[in-house]
């Protein structure tokens, strides 16, 4: 849950991909290619267990829900269908006529102005049916901070488009109710995006950003027609009332139990690069909350996809064994879970606020064993840095080597002992009482008793693992607790240190709204932090990026344990299975059915 | 889960109840000769006291086998691809999906799981049999007002009001067992209150009263003689539902905390592998299994033993 | 008769404001932050408190209870926290699913532990007295996820694998629809609640249908000439009757037990499904609403046994 998404640009980003790629033996097996044709028809059947987290393009954020605007909902760019994960992280003109450079004018000389061209033949599925306009993509920015259902990561709009951050200012301020939105919506502009006419839509930015594409590729950035105006943000109505400018559309939205999709007649094909249209509906089923069932039932016929669950790590080895085609395993490109470090603890005298303690801890982790939890080394490498492989910046960094990656007690028992701790520590662990965390929770606890620290095991529900610790200040400051074990997701990959590095390890925004929850900050890091961002293409920005990893590192910030691969399962009759990175499901606008 | 109580179909809850309870003192070296001969109730009993030692002895057993509850074996314990083994000499009962060795929690999880379903029972019953006894036997008001406030805790939905506590206070060992007495004691009182108003006509009572005994008296040394029969039959009974109860709190994620291990939560970790590592379901379930028949089956021939009229006339058709 | 129904009307009216009211207290017990779930993990304290304060969380909890109090008596549960749908029609929604399940269930065990219990009892100690005791202590003893989920491995996995899709692995389908398909879909629900429960009828029947075997009035009925049945079914059982009457008014509270743990594992869109998912994201207005649904259902249902028990049996009314 809660994956990022980015977009790479430049050939060092994608040959660092390949070599990344080449090492991993990823297979794309369950991808079925080319080998039959293209039939329309059939219902798709996906099952799971939970439902989006919203519904408007504006706040929807789980990685699922990304798997269901991508049938509903278009940007002006957005990411190819292929199974070539170097092509599929860079993003491509979708309503847009073209990708802007400055050659073709695009993009202005000094790269604050993005004047983008919008195609005709994209239209909503309203009565009657009429043209996507710039209006509509100028509409869906400004919902973006509505102060009923807001988007999630107001930060990538904010720091770039001129005018965002007033204009979200005076919006937070408005009464909840549709009228009142509407209005300051239809009163108020922001000054940094303005539509001259239908087809033509102009960004000014308060400095160059070379990723300033792959946020306008985020579905945050979708479309809105006036219709949505009337209602007010995702509430119960809005979600009956959702409109389509992609191949299909909602035609029933029941919450928690079932999502059901049809084929749009108004989307046409000539006018979309990059989606299809094959099967005639779609149909998710919510409430199967245990992933061997829905294993179970797509393996029996029953269900054609998993929504939001995956393969369970059980079953996988037997599958991988019988060569079974219907298996696909995907680079998540993640880093997931990492163990976080609370700053601002007082317990232990501070102890964690003294670097050679944490790097102390560095050694304690055996990474392969956490792997095993997930899957096992075939779809787990261990990590010891920030920056993922497959994404801007990488460069391999391993400032901690402990034999095999199985964690090294005697070194860290030793470096505790030097650091004024030799009979070790008592730390506070707060995590997830779901899915594998109580797995990863014992497993590092028992790595961490070897090295002489105990932990106090502290189970909290998702919500109140964010809420009631990790995002509240407060709690940090009085110690409720010591470590955690977050994971990320980038929200695009390839050109995304503004999704992995700033927004981790940026301290200058702690906060409860931060998910820097350790309160690291570092000058060194930020001051870098700023200049990559500033940086006019992804190739500058990334020597840049890399340094940031190595200081970070080098405090020992945090410990990362892992990236993923993702293994999911499809059942016999669904065809030309295409991975859809941002989504870590298959492209649902892609599949046909035997 | 069921409340198991009014299995005890013996004396069923009506003022005049429809059959006699037990008197006196002397039936209880009688009913105790019976059990004795009684083999199902040798043998479960057997069960309950080896699993008791079990449970008592389980860090020698650690020892001996040289494996902690929490150890984790992950090079011996565990394929490569991160999956459990099973049984073989050095892991009698295979491994779990942290490479621990199951015989061993399972032995660990014994301790739990009886605390547990002992505990909040003996709570259970012990509250009921108080609050019971006084409203049946003084009757009137105090009667009035503990008789609707046993309805009222009966009328909460169970397990629905037990994970909202859970998921709000955070699961623990003596928050399952308080959880778990709360939502027993009810029933064992609304039984225990009708058997005393049954008990209060009897005319011994009445000469007792005549002689001038004080209610506190009465009912301790008239009356409770009389109910202890029932009750153990029903603290028997009930300990096998705790520890079911104990498991399905697990099961939800709301039971006792990892890494200690109750079986309850070691069949809620084995779920998603039993396709592929069967030891990992099958034993703690059978432990389970087995306990709960025992204690059910000892119950049984405890009741038997108490009230043989029933089985025994019937018998002999 | 109408005096006793209007005391435990009232009773039952009372009992559920305090059930509504120890709910709701529960929820102020610990401090937790539902407006940070709707909002969003990035949500600004400024968006935080216009959330908390658009879900009414930022009044004192006599206020919010008084509100909600009052939206009661209209019939009004209030809005779901999660998904801004109307708590009553969440409720309604699910009811369907979960009363299909339960009351099949019911049906099913007590078909199966009457039967059961009726020919043990014709026959005590014998081989199918003693197999019935078997069958019973296995179902008293066994979790109800994890019958739930070996029936489903076996009769839904294997044998779909072995080609015979006679059971489909979940999911629910409205009786309106398509019968044939609503049960098809509930049998192996059904099992999983009723084998359970059934154990516990099974023998509340044999122990209480032995007792009135050894009365005198069922000699008399023999020693008459009467058929065995008659004597069993017409005189036997219904004396028999009067403890599994009572037993059914207090499994009508584990009933939604049994239906949480089997909704889950079956993946029926029911009220105990709703129960744990409300639970994980502490939608407050969701839990009590079924809470309180839950408890009037108890209540009902014990209103209703106590009332059968007394035209069972005169001397409970004479009380």
């Amino acid at each position: 849950m809660y994956t990022r998404r980015g977009r790479a640009v430049g050939a060092s980003i994608a040959t660092v991909l390949a070599l990344a790629l080449a090492g991993c033996g990823s297979s794309n097996s369950g991808s079925t290619g080319a080998a039959s044709s293209p039939k329309q028809g059939g219902t798709l059947k996906l099952l799971g267990a939970s439902d989006v987290d919203h519904l408007d393009t504006a706040s929807a954020y789980y990685t699922t829900s990304y798997t269901l605007e991508r049938a509903f909902s278009r940007q002006l760019f957005s990411y190819p269908a292929t199974a070539d994960v170097s092509k599929a992280i860079n993003p491509v003109a979708d309503v847009a006529t073209e990708i802007p450079t400055t050659a073709n004018g695009g993009i202005s000389a000094d790269g604050k102005t993005y004047t983008i061209h919008l195609r005709s033949g994209v239209r909503w599925n309203t009565q009657p049916v009429r043209a996507v306009t710039a209006g509509d993509f100028v509409r869906g920015l400004q919902r973006l901070c509505n102060p009923v259902s807001p988007v999630g990561a107001p930060g990538y709009y904010t720091n770039t488009i001129v005018g965002m951050k007033q204009f979200c200012d005076g919006f937070a301020k408005v009464p909840g109710n549709a009228k009142a939105m509407a209005n300051y919506i239809n009163t108020h502009q922001i000054s940094g995006v303005t539509a001259p006419n239908d087809t033509t839509i102009v960004f000014k930015l308060n400095q160059p950003a070379s990723d300033f594409l792959n946020i306008l590729a985020l579905p945050f950035a979708s479309a809105a027609p006036v219709e949505y105006l009337r209602y007010v943000p995702d509430d119960a109505t809005f979600r009956q009332h959702t409109f389509s400018d992609g191949p299909y559309e909602i035609t029933k939205y029941s919450a928690n139990k079932e999502i059901d999709l049809d084929r749009n007649s108004a989307w046409e094909q000539t006018a979309d690069p990059i989606r299809h249209q094959y099967v005639d509906s779609i149909q998710i089923v919510q409430g199967q909350s245990d992933p061997g069932t829905v294993q179970q039932q797509i393996q029996a016929g029953t269900a054609d996809m998993e929504w939001d669950t995956v393969v369970p790590t059980a079953s996988i080895p037997a599958l991988q064994a019988s060569n079974d085609a219907r298996l696909g395993i995907f680079p998540a490109l993640d880093t997931n879970p990492f163990l976080i470090f609370n700053f601002q603890s007082p317990n232990n005298s501070g102890a964690l606020k003294k670097l050679q303690v944490r790097q102390a801890l560095e050694y304690a982790i055996d990474k392969v064993a956490i792997g095993q939890i997930y899957g096992g080394p075939k779809l787990n490498t261990p990590l010891d840095q920030v920056i993922p492989p497959g994404n801007v910046g990488y460069q391999p960094i391993n400032l901690y080597p402990t034999p095999d990656n199985r964690g090294d007690p005697g070194k860290c028992k030793q470096m505790l002992a030097a650091a004024g701790y030799p009979n070790g520590l008592k730390l506070n662990y707060v995590y997830r009482n779901a899915g594998n965390h109580p797995a990863v929770t014992q497993s590092v606890q028992a790595d961490l008793k070897k090295c002489g620290v105990t932990v106090k095991l502290i189970p909290q529900t998702p919500a109140d693992f964010y809420g009631k610790y990790l995002a509240n200040p407060s709690g940090a400051q009085q110690g409720l607790w010591d470590i955690a074990a977050p994971g990320w997701v980038p929200d695009w990959y390839g050109n995304n240190g503004r999704a992995i590095v700033e927004p981790l390890f940026d301290g200058r925004t702690y906060g409860p709204n931060s998910v820097d929850y350790g309160d690291y900050n570092s000058s060194k890091v930020n001051s870098l932090i700023d200049q990559a961002l500033a940086q006019p293409t992804a190739d500058k920005a990334a020597p840049l990026w890399h340094r940031a990893d190595m200081q970070i590192m080098k405090d020992a910030a945090f410990i990362p344990f892992q990236t993923q691969k993702t293994a999911v399962y499809h059942s016999s009759r669904v065809q030309n299975t295409i991975f859809f990175p941002f989504a870590q499901n298959y492209d649902l606008t892609q599949v046909w059915l035997q | 889960m069921t409340a198991q109580l009014g299995t005890a179909a013996d004396t069923p809850v009506t003022p005049a109840g429809v059959s006699t309870p037990i008197a006196g003192r002397g039936q209880l070296a009688l009913a105790w000769s019976r059990l004795r001969k009684d083999r199902m109730a040798l043998l479960a009993g057997t069960v309950i006291l080896l699993l008791v030692a079990i449970a008592l002895a389980a860090p020698l057993i650690a020892q001996v086998t040289g494996h902690q509850p929490d150890e984790q074996f992950r090079q011996t314990g565990l394929t490569s691809a991160g999956l459990p083994v099973g049984p073989s000499r050095e892991f009698w009962f295979g491994t779990d999906n942290l490479g621990r060795d199951v015989f061993i929690r399972v032995v660990y999880g014994a301790r739990i799981s009886l605390l547990v379903g002992v505990l909040s029972t003996v709570l259970a019953v012990a509250a009921g049999l108080v609050i019971g006894l006084t409203a049946g036997y003084l009757g009137g008001a105090v009667d009035s007002t503990l008789a609707r406030f046993m309805d009222l805790v009966l009328s909460f939905p169970l397990l629905l009001f037990a994970i909202a506590l859970v998921s709000v206070v955070g699961p623990s060992v003596p928050l399952a067992i308080l959880v778990i007495a709360f939502f027993s004691w009810a029933a064992v009182g609304r039984i225990v209150r009708g058997l005393a108003l049954s008990i209060k006509e009897r005319e011994y009572i009445e000469a007792a009263r005549a002689l001038g005994a004080s209610n506190r008296r009465i009912m301790l040394i008239e009356v409770l003689p009389n109910l202890v029969a029932p009750v153990i039959v029903y603290t028997t009974l009930l300990i096998p539902v705790a520890i079911v109860f104990e498991a399905t709190l697990s099961f939800l994620g709301l039971g006792v905390l990892p890494p200690t291990p109750s079986w309850g939560n070691i069949l809620s970790d084995s779920l998603q592998y039993y396709q592929v590592a069967w030891w990992f379901v099958l034993f703690p379930g059978l432990a389970l299994l087995l306990t709960t028949l025992a204690f059910n089956l000892f119950g049984d021939s405890v009741r038997d033993a108490l009230d043989p009229g029933a089985t025994q006339l019937a018998g002999t058709r | 008769m109408v005096r006793f129904l209007i005391r435990r009307l009232l009773f039952g009216a009372l009992v559920l404001w305090l059930v509504s009211v120890s709910v709701f207290m529960l929820f102020f017990v610990a401090p937790h932050d539902p407006a940070r779930l709707v909002a969003g993990r990035l949500a600004s304290p400024d968006t935080l408190a216009l959330v908390r304060h658009r879900l009414g969380l930022d009044q004192p909890i006599f206020d919010q209870y008084r509100h909600f109090l009052g939206g009661l008596l209209h019939g009004d549960l209030g809005y779901s926290y999660y998904n801004s749908e109307p708590v009553r029609s969440l409720l309604f929604g699910r009811l369907p699913v979960t009363i299909s399940l339960a009351l099949g269930a019911a049906v099913l065990w007590l078909v199966i532990g009457i039967g059961v219990g009726v020919r043990s009892a014709r026959r005590p100690r014998s081989a199918t007295d003693r197999l019935a005791t078997v069958f019973v202590l296995t179902g008293l003893s066994t979790p109800t996820f994890l019958l739930g989920l070996m029936l489903l491995y076996v009769f839904f996995f294997r044998l779909h694998l072995a080609g015979f899709d006679w059971f489909p692995g979940g999911g629910y389908v409205p009786f309106t629809q398509d019968p044939a398909g609503w049960a098809q879909h509930l049998i192996l629900p059904w099992l999983t609640v009723a084998i359970v429960s059934a154990a516990t009828y099974t023998r509340l029947t044999r122990t209480s249908l032995l007792e009135v075997f050894s009365q005198d009035y069922i000699r008399t009925a023999r020693a008459k000439g009467l058929s065995e049945r008659r004597v069993v079914y017409r005189h036997g059982l219904r004396s028999a009757l009067t403890p599994v009457v009572t037993q059914l008014g207090i499994d009508m509270g584990a009933l939604l037990g049994g239906a949480i743990v089997t909704e889950n594992v079956f993946g029926l869109p029911g009220l105990g499904q709703l129960a744990v998912q409300s639970v994980t994201t502490q939608d407050l207005p969701v839990i009590i609403g079924i809470v309180l649904l839950a408890a009037l259902f108890i209540i009902v249902a014990n209103i209703v046994v106590d009332a059968c028990y007394a035209v069972l049996d005169p001397r409970v009314r004479l009380n």
